[in-house]
């Protein structure tokens, strides 16, 4: 009941993302947090999905579990037919993390490339790459400069090109956009929307922005907290592409205002 | 810039023990003449015009001025003991020289200053210092007459220095070319290998740590007899002592570099799927490299102390510069020590500054170094 059908304009292909009743319990000395309780999600292969709740209700920790990085108490998820690790092992995925997490030793330029110098790109190839998507973010100029000159919105954008470079089919994004000014944000969604409507990727996006998240998905998790849940899935049936003009039509308006209900009943 | 005030009052002190001090206890002459006066009356003016370049050249000018009675007491050569005059003028320059080269130092710098007095600011206060510690050394010496054999003047250590330069470097080169040198390479790199054991394995960790630092407390005194007895008084026992005070600190940074890790970061080549040699060569070693630095400079220092005592401990055939300290002094030639004292400050100063200067070029992205920028 939970995993409404996928937004009108993907023709259905195969699952790429399944979660089945999965839980997490974070164990601490004699306290334990219901991180994740019984969540059921299926994402499809070209599907734009935003997390959305308030803080501490779970976002990070189903976008950890999907990457691998922590595993599930219990229940099942498989990303594109395979087990976590699997896919993980495959470089299925590009994870943005909720911090720019970037190496100060290394120039811009040279974060960017470093999932391409460990996946073994060629020398030439990983610059040419590199450099397209500094561009794309914006800081093209400031290629040779050290994260610790650059500010925080700027590492951030840094970390988003880092986490495109090597091209993968998914992208796990972490509020990717938490640290910045709402002109460059409204720049960097619509980039985001052209390279994923280019590139037909995968995106699970996690924000606490409620236009953001209409404006960009294809569909919408509204989580609660304490314990972690999905409330609520909401479709998003906007046209693509969108543009500014969707910000201002009275359909965006209304799923905002169904968003926040959701997440107004939550309190 | 305002005046500099104190300078100017060190400037009338010292003119005033020009113009009327007996620089003696006996046969009371005056250094009044053209020369002093010119001196002292170039520091009020300097100190009153206090701009940056003014202050900066009354530092010489004030150097010169604290050296002149110094030169006059010894050519009186009655061996009579400084009075007052002496003092008013040694002191009154050096503190001219003090005050001064403090000012020009502490200034603000504003905005759109030239490269050249930015440097300046930087470069006056170590340049002046050695000076004004070697006049007083020998303002010291000569204005109460200390005989050499009790504590030498700086001109006996520099002659002892110019006469037996060839003796000394050939001290030096076992010290610092053999025993140094070997100990520090092995001693540096065993403990790096070693950390990076340690860091890779949780059984070292907790069964090796906690042992190793207790080890690096071990007193080289009662470990040197038994390294002599071991390796023989030749360079290699003091090699050893070598390889032991630095391999525990190099052991510990390391351990600490290569562990001391972002788990951000660590998640990051996680999810790239990176394998354990690329996470070491592109994240732990990197976050080592500071660590590693600070072993480095603090083994340097710690081998030349203890090569030192070292050779104190294992007196054998092939002189060190250690031995050479501990023979001059129990002959009571103060002037050599001194010169032997020297040169080894010298070549560490110069080690020293040479891996400053490696692990700037190295880890110029550290925070430490942020405020000079790129
Ligand atoms: N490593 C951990 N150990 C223990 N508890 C944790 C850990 N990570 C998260 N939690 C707990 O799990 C819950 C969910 O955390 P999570 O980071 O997933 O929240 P979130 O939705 O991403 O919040 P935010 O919007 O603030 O980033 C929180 O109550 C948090 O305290
Ligand atoms: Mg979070």
């Amino acid at each position: 009941m939970l995993d409404t059908q996928p937004n009108s304009k993907t023709v259905q292909i195969s699952d790429l993302i399944t979660i089945r009743d999965l839980n997490m319990i974070y164990r601490g000395r004699g306290s334990e947090t219901v991180a994740l309780k019984n969540a059921n999600l299926t994402v499809a292969e070209g599907e734009f999905i935003s997390l959305i709740g308030p803080s501490g209700c779970g976002k990070t920790t189903l976008l950890r579990i999907m990457a691998d990085l922590i595993q599930a108490t219990s229940g099942s998820i498989t990303i594109a037919g395979k087990s976590p690790r699997q896919a993980r092992l495959d470089r299925e995925y590009g994870y943005v993390f909720q911090a720019p997490a970037l190496l100060e030793w290394r120039s811009v330029l040279k974060n960017v490339i470093l999932p391409l110098e460990i996946m073994g790109f060629g020398k030439e190839e990983r610059e040419t790459r590199a450099k397209k998507l500094l561009e794309m973010v914006g800081l093209k100029q400031f290629h040779r400069q050290y994260p610790w000159q650059l500010s925080g919105g700027m590492q951030q954008r840094v970390s988003i090109a880092r986490a495109l470079a090597f091209d993968p089919s998914l992208l796990l994004m972490d509020e990717p956009f938490g640290a910045l000014d709402e002109i460059t944000r409204e720049a960097m969604n619509l980039e985001l929307l052209r390279i994923w409507e280019e590139t037909k990727k995968t995106i699970v996006f996690v924000t606490h922005s409620i236009p953001e998240a209409v404006f960009l998905s294809s569909r919408i998790v509204v989580m609660t907290p304490r314990p972690g849940k999905i409330e609520k899935i909401i479709p998003v049936d906007l046209p693509y592409p969108r543009n500014t003009d969707t910000r201002e039509s009275k359909a965006f308006f209304d799923l905002a205002t169904e968003v926040r209900e959701a997440l107004r009943d939550v309190h | 810039m305002k005046p500099i005030w104190t300078a100017f009052i060190a400037a009338l002190v010292a003119l005033l023990g020009i113009g009327l001090g007996p620089l003696a206890q006996e046969g009371s002459s005056t250094l009044l003449g053209f020369f002093p006066v010119l001196l002292a009356l170039l520091c009020l003016g300097l100190a009153l015009i206090g701009k940056l370049i003014p202050a900066t050249l009354a530092v010489p000018v004030a150097l010169i001025g604290a050296y002149l009675p110094i030169g006059k007491l010894s050519a009186l050569g009655n061996g009579s003991v400084a009075a007052w005059g002496y003092w008013a003028n040694f002191w009154g320059f050096l503190l001219v020289a003090f005050f001064a080269a403090g000012r020009v130092s502490l200034s603000e710098a504003d905005g759109n200053e030239e490269r050249a007095k930015k440097r300046l600011r930087g470069a006056l206060p170590p340049a002046t210092v050695p000076f004004i510690l070697l006049l007083i050394w020998q303002g010291l010496v000569i204005g109460f007459q200390v005989p050499k054999g009790i504590f030498p003047g700086v001109h006996h250590v520099y002659n002892q220095l110019a006469s037996s330069l060839g003796v000394l470097l050939t001290d030096s080169y076992i010290t610092f070319v053999k025993e140094v040198q070997f100990g520090f390479l092995i001693g540096v790199s065993a403990g790096f290998l070693v950390g990076i054991a340690i860091a890779y394995s949780r059984f070292l960790q907790n069964g090796f740590l906690p042992i190793a630092a207790a080890f690096g407390a071990v007193p080289i005194v009662g470990l040197a007899p038994v390294l002599g007895r071991a390796f023989g008084v030749d360079w290699q026992s003091k090699a050893a002592v070598v390889v032991i005070v630095t391999f525990f600190p190099v052991v510990l940074n390391t351990v600490q570099g290569l562990t001391q890790l972002d788990t951000l970061k660590l998640e990051l080549l996680k999810a790239y799927a990176a394998n354990p040699w690329q996470i070491f060569l592109k994240l732990r070693l990197p976050n080592a490299l500071p660590f590693l630095f600070n072993a480095l400079k603090l083994a340097a220092v710690l081998s030349v102390i203890s090569v030192i005592v070292a050779e104190f401990l294992i007196p054998g055939p092939p002189r060190g510069l250690g031995q050479r300290i501990s023979l001059s002094a129990r002959q009571g030639a103060y002037d050599t020590v001194f010169a032997a004292i020297f040169v080894s400050s010298l070549i560490s100063i110069t080690i020293y500054q040479l891996l400053s200067w490696l692990e700037r070029s190295l880890t110029g992205w550290h925070p430490s170094y942020r405020e000079e920028g790129h």
